[in-house]
């Protein structure tokens, strides 16, 4: 299929005129570049991520998952992961307590200055039902100071409030703003408004004259909603879209080879990993409990070869189970099992599983025997995992799942491997560890990979989340990452991934952001 | 009459058959109803009381036919349901997007038929010409390619080389041009080759040589006598093809970005939603039985030997 599509794509690329090539020597050349003629962008997108999503995800638009610059939160991401701020400054002012103030000029997209009050009923919005936040925030929890600034103390213990915050989730709303009902009426602060929304068919948002800080170049902005990539990149080809995003790598290469077409990766922003079951949601354990067999499995995998082979060099060869500018200074910390196949065979020998041969391995007469499951990662990964452990001895069986039998199988613990796409949509460098591996989370699989209670492990996460120095916080979280991967190998990394978009090459001035819920649009120009 | 209300009635238990089967689907379905549905709308997972007083409230403790019952009834009223994952009620789910299932699906009917007969006839009157052998294996090959190939081979040719159409989406009369000729090309084999044989075997009848020899015109037999009896077997696959495209035409609704019903239950299934995929069944099984009540009405236009036979 993906041959085909390739070989589709190639030959309407190769056999077409170029409408779309530059004969300006300043593109060429790379000169400083200007808006010139109308600058209205579409972008074709993937599916609409609203249609058919639950009422809590209905709550998130317009600016969650597919932003638009419409709506901003009081603390960003930026591109290195660090939190800046957007529309106001954040202070931890101890006792469990942020103070967020807002920056001079803030406005609305009708102009009316944004106050205390509007923050608080921004935060006030994620707690109502159906909620929609992950911060243990409360009905209680945000406070007016004064005029310009709140406080906000979530319901429990969490001073990675300011890293979580910054999650478009967390948008300031003007009172009366509904999403959930009303996305057209809904008002924020961002460079654009929302004009209009067809379900399934189109967002398409305009700029906010009005915006308090530097202006948007672009007029107007239309999200196409393209749920076939094919179709997306042949969209792009014969220009109705300007710049499509999530090209699928199978068909990277044909678009790449088309002209007048330009591709931007962004930085890594989520890994193709797989987590590690120990144990059933009943707590027997199953065969991964046994580190030797878990190590065994890390040792076997030849990430280079997937990053290289699989995925023709588009991605980075990490060991860490988040994109390691998550860490700073410290990602070096995290080394990652590595890939040595004798290793790995001379492991599961001391663990007692024997091989005759080039067979699979068995002990008292058991095969060792591996269930892999996965739902939205491609077949390619899956198969790429189950040919290395198939190289050292185990009969490893792959199982693509719907979602309903995918989250039926993480909560019962029916699997031993499962491959997921994991992305970094916040500041929080431990977020993932936390959310998936801590014995406290709240994660119904938490209890069937965590290395479990009263660990080293648990214990780090504990501290973590009590870290108030943004740098420390840096060096817990790889510490951590380290105990995870590297000692207790509860979850194995195959590659960084990044973003891939491709756009005409008139579109200037975009910056792929490594999580594209933060993806900002408002110094993008098209150029004639 | 007679015959008309005989096949209506006839047709309601094979309707009831079907509510019966989409029933038992989802009571067969792997976990338990309260416990999927609380779990989404609760942020903790439901105790045992809030369990038991859901099953209580919604009839889940009846004895099966009792919800069997309830649910024909709910049914007859048309309450399909709330979706377990966005709590809308699965009628008006489904007729928001049934409409633009119907926009490409009629026209794509509509053009189907039409051309496939025209070349069937023509077939059939020349056989063994060129024109003959021209149209089998072009029908023959547009059949044997898949849909979404035959979607990506049209977009390449006319939307990317000609720049005739657009390549996806709605908004103009161009859009429809994409996904109506690839349902066209791909299921107008079946009904042009049924309707030549068809044809071909009527025209070797006795009534028509009696017609012949009677110094009638050729055109006049082909059009007046043996076409109308030709069609009939063209009318049931063509009930079928309608029936197909209503109720599903998910690759083409997807390749081409259009917002139908296919992709909605494409979504459902995946995310084990059963009051939608419950609905679903329901509402294909209701409207094949109207698509087949429609054809066999057009039997008794097209053939007096079945009104008689009603008698």
């Amino acid at each position: 299929m993906c041959l085909f599509v390739g070989s589709l794509i190639a030959t309407a690329c190769t056999s077409t005129s170029d409408p779309s090539a530059s004969d300006d020597p300043a593109v060429d050349a790379g000169e400083p570049n200007e808006p010139s003629g109308p600058q209205e962008l579409v972008v074709g997108a993937a599916e609409d991520p609203w249609v058919d999503s639950s009422e809590s995800d209905q709550k998130r638009k317009p600016n969650y998952p597919l932003n638009a610059d419409v709506c901003e939160t009081m603390v960003r991401l930026a591109t290195d992961f660090s939190v800046v701020p957007m529309t106001a400054e954040a202070e931890y002012v101890g006792d469990n307590t942020f103070r967020y103030t807002l920056l001079d000029g803030v406005t609305f997209a009708d102009g009316s200055p944004v106050t205390a009050e509007d923050l608080k009923f921004s935060m006030d919005y994620t707690v109502e039902e159906p909620s929609i936040g992950f911060s243990s925030l409360g009905s209680e929890s945000t406070t007016v100071i004064d005029e310009r600034t709140v406080e906000i103390t979530p319901t429990e213990t969490n001073l990675r409030l300011n890293e979580q915050i910054n999650h478009p989730t967390y948008s300031v709303l003007q009172p009366g703003s509904d999403p959930l009902t009303d996305i057209e009426s809904s008002t924020c602060t961002g460079p654009f408004e929302v004009e209009s929304y067809s379900p399934e068919e189109e967002l398409v948002v305009v700029r906010n004259d009005a915006y308090w800080g530097e202006a948007a170049l672009l007029d107007r902005i239309t999200f196409r909603f393209y749920p076939d990539p094919t179709t997306r990149a042949l969209a792009l080809q014969n220009g109705e879209v300007d710049l499509i995003e999530d090209v699928p790598l199978s068909i990277l290469e044909s678009i790449e080879s088309q002209p007048g077409v330009k591709v931007e990766r962004a930085p890594v922003g989520y890994t193709t990993m797989f987590y590690i079951a120990r144990r059933t949601a009943e707590g027997e354990d199953r065969l991964l409990a046994d580190p030797l067999v878990r190590r065994a499995v890390a040792a076997s995998m030849d990430s280079d070869a997937f990053v290289n082979g699989v995925l023709n060099g588009n991605a980075e060869d990490i060991p860490h189970i988040a994109p390691p500018a998550v860490l700073g200074e410290f990602s070096d910390m995290v080394e990652g099992v590595p890939f040595d196949p004798a290793e790995a065979e001379q492991l599961l020998d001391e663990a007692g599983w024997i091989r005759e041969g080039d067979g699979v391995r068995t002990k008292d007469g058991e095969p060792l025997t591996l269930k892999i499951i996965f739902a939205r990662v491609e077949l390619t990964t899956a198969e790429f995992v189950q040919a290395q452990l198939r190289e050292v001895g185990f009969d490893a069986q792959i199982a693509q799942l719907d979602s309903g039998a995918y989250r039926e199988a993480l909560n019962s613990g029916d699997y031993d491997l499962d491959i997921s796409q994991p992305s970094q949509n916040d500041g929080n460098p431990a977020f993932l560890m936390a959310l998936r591996w801590y014995s406290e989370a709240t994660g119904e699989n938490a209890k069937i990979i965590s290395p479990g209670p009263d660990t080293e492990f648990d214990a780090m996460i504990d501290a973590i989340l009590a870290e108030e120095d943004p740098t420390e916080l840096q060096r817990l979280s790889a510490e951590a990452m380290h105990e995870l991967v590297d000692v207790e190998v509860g979850g194995v990394t195959l590659a960084g991934g990044y973003r891939v978009y491709a756009m005409d090459e008139g579109v200037q001035g975009f910056e792929a952001h490594p999580s594209s819920t933060n993806q900002r649009w408002s110094t993008v120009f098209l150029q004639e | 009459m007679i015959y008309v209300l005989r096949r209506f009635l006839s047709l309601i238990p094979t309707w009831l058959g079907v509510t019966l089967f989409a029933f038992t689907l989802a009571s067969l379905s792997p976990g338990d109803p309260a416990e999927l549905i609380l779990n989404r709308q609760l942020d903790d997972p439901p105790t045992p009381q809030q369990l038991e007083q859901f099953r209580e409230t919604n009839g889940l403790n009846d004895p099966f036919v009792v919800q069997y019952a309830n649910f024909l009834g709910d049914v007859v009223r048309g309450d399909l349901g709330q979706s377990f994952r966005t709590g809308e009620s699965v009628r008006d789910e489904l007729t928001a997007r049934f409409g633009p299932t119907l926009q490409i699906a009629l026209p794509a009917f509509a053009t189907s038929v039409l051309v496939a007969v025209a070349f069937g006839v023509s077939a059939a009157l020349r056989r063994n010409s060129m024109t003959d052998h021209a149209s089998r294996v072009a029908a023959l090959a547009f059949e044997s390619v898949p849909s979404f190939a035959l979607a990506y081979l049209l977009i390449i040719l006319l939307a990317i080389q000609l720049g005739l159409v657009p390549v996806a989406g709605r908004g103009t009369l161009a859009h429809f041009v994409l996904p109506v000729l690839t349902l066209t090309l791909a299921t107008m084999a079946t009904t042009m080759r049924l309707t030549r044989s068809s044809l071909l075997d009527v025209l070797g009848q006795d009534y028509i040589r009696t017609a012949r020899a009677m110094g009638l015109p050729r055109r006049w037999i082909v059009l007046r006598y043996a076409l109308r009896n030709a069609l009939i077997p063209v009318i049931t696959v063509a009930g079928l093809i309608l029936a197909g495209f209503i109720t599903g035409i998910v690759i083409v609704e997807i390749v081409f970005a259009w917002p139908g019903i296919g992709s909605y239950i494409v979504d459902a299934v995946f995310d084990r939603d059963y009051p939608v995929i419950t609905g679903f069944v329901v509402f294909t099984g209701t409207v094949f039985v109207l698509v087949n009540l429609a054809v066999d009405l057009l039997y008794v236009r097209l053939d007096p030997r079945v009104r008689l036979a009603g008698r």
